[in-house]
């Protein structure tokens, strides 16, 4: 008897569980529309990689998505995937959240990239966008600060400029 | 024995980089009444690699650059090479700078160059000098 008590509990949380790595269908229809709406900076030779994020809530504040946009100028990349070993620079994404508010469901969400050399893919081009759903775990800590942004070291084929990080206050 | 020969040649064909102090190179400058030319590097520059690879060796620049220059080739990250890159106020690579034997800069270019446009901007170095 107990242990179909055990085998039940079991199953609960498990739905419970998968319940909350659900993302919420109108909160990606908000994340879609937010992609079009975000609007960087035009990036230039001197600052060839330009940044803006914001946050996107699900109507029932339960849920919300980070949305990271990266301008990249023609002809400039920066690195996505490097080799062990490699000395290139891979991008990540850095976020700064209130320590227990969200509870990511799954991963980031990232960008298409392209091989580079045999040590390294890169991302290229003016609109690229890193995403991730979260859970809201604690109402009450997410008045705290909100940032998100990426490091990244910026090459074309003749110049590299030192890495660097852009973070955007959501 | 044939491949060391084939080594030693090779690098003799281009430019040949000191490996000392920089305080020693501007030493050295002072003394052989010669430029110093200064390859700011650092390990991720792709471009970087493509000069040490497809520049520097050719046999043109190597002699031009050895008769007229006490060269080094300094990663801008590490030692000595973080205090000069904030002295030239390196902020791309690669950079090349030509300075005397004082450390003042004669002159300068950022980004991967063809050996002719490194050999133009050495004789305008030596022009100022």
């Amino acid at each position: 008897m107990k242990r179909i008590y055990y085998i039940i509990a079991l199953l609960l949380l498990l739905t419970v569980q998968l319940k909350a790595q659900k993302v919420d269908a109108t909160l990606e229809l908000l994340v879609s529309i937010a992609e079009k709406d975000l609007v960087t900076q035009d990036p230039t030779v001197q600052d060839p990689v330009t940044v803006n994020a914001k946050l996107v809530w699900a109507e029932s504040k339960k849920q919300l998505a980070v949305v990271i946009k990266a301008s990249i100028f023609t002809d400039w990349h920066i690195y996505s995937k490097v080799t062990k070993g490699s000395p290139f620079i891979p991008t990540t994404i850095e976020v700064k959240f209130p320590e227990g508010a969200l509870l990511p469901i799954g991963e980031w969400e990232k960008p298409f990239d392209e091989e580079f050399n045999e040590s390294s893919s890169i991302y290229v081009g003016d609109e690229l966008f890193f995403i991730r759903y979260y859970n809201v775990k604690d109402a009450v800590k997410i008045q705290g600060e909100f940032r998100a942004g990426l490091y990244y070291q910026a090459c074309d084929p003749f110049q590299c400029f030192p890495p660097k990080t852009k973070m955007i206050s959501l | 024995m044939a491949l060391f020969l084939h080594v030693s040649f090779a690098q003799e064909k281009g430019i040949n980089f000191k490996k000392d102090s920089f305080e020693s190179i501007l030493a050295l400058a002072k003394k052989e009444n010669k430029l110093v030319f200064i390859d700011c590097f650092t390990v991720w520059c792709g471009p970087c690699k493509e000069l040490v690879k497809t520049v520097f060796p050719q046999e043109e620049v190597g002699s031009f650059f050895n008769d007229n220059f006490i060269s080094v080739a300094i990663d801008m990250e590490k030692g000595e090479g973080v205090e000069l890159a904030q002295y030239y106020q390196i902020d791309s690579y690669p950079t090349l700078l030509f300075v005397n034997s004082n450390g003042d800069l004669v002159t300068r270019s950022s980004g991967l160059i063809a050996a002719s446009t490194l050999l133009e901007n050495a004789k305008i170095a030596l022009d100022k000098k």
